[in-house]
């Protein structure tokens, strides 16, 4: 069919991360990503990375391949600061991780890198929010979501996206948050222990918040009605009550044999 | 091989592999054991057939459906009278106690005011060759002419093949197969051609159907690999199929037991972040 495989399993792994939501207004722009539990042995894997004083990404997908890749991103701003005394533009820094992730798609032993990146970041041009892609893509965002269930973010993100540009900064993250927990289930809730904030912009460089110092921004937004989300398209056939002596509905096949064979679809 | 000087140099061959595969085959019929506690045993002794009456077995594989019915059926005033073992591998963690929901087990659980219905909840990976011992060593001991019988299991969307693409399906989602003599409606649609149902679930369903047993298989297509909240809620509904809801056990705190066995088997994956 002409489908490369492998990018598109790759692209699957990014899907097994947790949700991760970038946005931004004139003057900011924000990350906001859900931790996974962890164990209590081991110091907390870190979501949301900072690249340099205007750059941050937060990763969904293999954390050994993100490290890299963060790693790489932190080595480019480095070098462009020494090189020409200035941070390097956002959208230089993900075309280059654009064209260092094409190449394991396309060489002989190699797999494509299985992690998504939402790279906020502010320079001359302002506040950028970029996505990236195992298949070497990278999209320039009003907003965004990745991992887990972020379609229900996107959903809530496209819905409020006239009002980000204006906001203020507080408003941006309470967007930001509200839309993070649309992908989470009911009974569940953003808490200081699964949810982290970067944020940078204008005279602000880049800065994450974990734990308690997530609290005074999830007071935001705490007690705020959730909005119910739409019951899948199953759920109106899940409600079919089982009747006895009905005779069940599906079509039977013509051949008589059908008694010796297995089981009816 | 000749080379370029002339000299022959012997092949290594990749089609033979020279050391011995360490990896032989247990034996199908015995590598899966069953053992009751003694009171059951004793039981069995005293029926005509050597064999338990059983009205009402609900059989849940997997870490999905052994979490949902660990949470609303056997969490409370249900003891344990069997187990099966299926060896242990190398990377098979497990607690001491074996009461852990993500331990590698397969306990057989009977309700205490209701003695004729049983829950077997097993956590192990049983391969398809060994699903044919399980299940006959299983159901041998028990008789279930008048009774029903509902699988719990689980799968991946990947397995589910069908024309409309699977982000369209809202996952996870439940699908259902039944035997001829269950002349009910399941709750869920039935699984589609030409998807089939594999392994042990399938297995039983199969015993059920030729035995011309009452038989409801019911198989949730998740997208997670790690067991999710969301996972562990498709199920909820069944607890009012036959026979879950003449052997559950209200859980007022379903909600944080739910949390808690997804917290357990999350903890243990890193890999994706």
């Amino acid at each position: 069919q002409g489908r490369i495989h492998q990018i598109e399993y790759a692209m699957e792994a990014v899907k097994q991360g947790s949700a991760t939501v970038g946005l931004k207004s004139k003057s900011h722009a924000i990350l906001v990503a859900l931790k996974r539990a962890s164990s209590e042995l081991a110091a907390h894997q870190k979501k949301i990375i900072p690249i340099d004083d205007h750059i941050g990404v937060s990763i969904a997908g293999l954390t050994a391949d993100a490290r890299l890749l963060s790693n790489f991103m932190r080595s480019e701003c480095l070098n462009s600061r020494y090189a020409y005394d200035s941070p390097l533009p956002v959208s230089r820094l993900v075309s280059a991780v654009g064209n260092k992730s094409q190449i394991p798609t396309q060489r002989y032993g190699r797999r494509p890198f299985g992690v998504g990146l939402l790279v906020a970041g502010y320079d001359d041009q302002g506040p950028h929010i970029y996505q990236t892609c195992p298949s070497a893509n990278y999209y320039d965002c009003k907003a965004m979501a990745i991992g887990a269930r972020s379609q229900s973010a996107r959903t809530y993100v496209e819905k409020h996206l006239d009002k980000f540009l204006e906001c203020s900064l507080d408003e941006l993250i309470k967007h930001g948050l509200r839309a993070l927990r649309e992908t989470l289930p009911q009974e569940v809730e953003l808490t200081t222990k699964n949810c982290s904030l970067g944020i940078v912009g204008k005279d602000m460089e880049f800065t994450i918040y974990d734990d308690d110092d997530v609290q005074k921004y999830l007071a935001m937004i705490e007690g705020e009605e959730r909005s119910r989300a739409a019951p899948p398209a199953d759920q109106a056939a899940m409600d079919t009550q089982e009747g006895e002596g009905q005779q069940p509905a599906d079509p039977q096949p013509a051949d008589p044999a059908v008694e010796e064979q297995g089981m009816e679809h | 091989m000749a080379t370029f000087f002339g000299e022959i140099l012997p092949v290594i061959s990749r089609a033979v592999d020279d050391d011995d595969d360490d990896e032989s085959f247990e034996n199908l019929e015995t590598y899966v054991k069953i053992k009751w506690k003694k009171e059951a045993q004793e039981e069995m002794e005293l029926t005509k057939d050597k064999k338990l009456q059983v009205n009402a077995f609900v059989l849940a594989v997997g870490p999905a459906a052994t979490g949902f019915t660990q949470t609303y059926v056997t969490h409370k005033n249900y003891e344990i009278i069997g187990a099966m073992f299926c060896g242990m591998k190398e990377d098979d963690v497990n607690t001491f106690g074996q009461m852990s929901p993500t331990d590698k087990t397969c306990y057989i659980y009977r309700k205490c005011d209701y003695p004729s219905a049983l829950v077997c909840e097993c956590n192990y990976d049983i391969r398809p060759e060994y699903a044919h011992s399980f299940v006959n060593q299983l159901m041998s001991c028990l008789n279930l002419c008048e009774g029903h019988v509902v699988i719990f299991g689980s799968t991946f969307t990947s397995e589910y093949k069908s024309d409309v693409p699977t982000s369209d399906m809202n996952p996870p989602f439940m699908r259902a197969l039944k035997t001829a003599s269950f002349l009910g409606t399941p709750m869920a649609p039935y699984l589609e051609q030409p998807n089939v149902a594999t392994g042990l679930p399938a297995q039983m369903l199969t015993y059920c159907h030729i035995h011309k047993l009452n038989a409801v298989l019911y198989m949730c297509y998740t997208d997670s690999i790690h067991l999710d909240f969301a996972t562990l809620k498709t199920f909820q509904p069944l607890i009012e199929s036959t026979p879950v809801k003449y052997m559950r056990e209200e859980n007022k705190k379903a909600s944080e037991t739910l949390k808690k066995i997804v917290d357990l088997h999350t903890k243990h994956s890193t890999l994706y972040m």
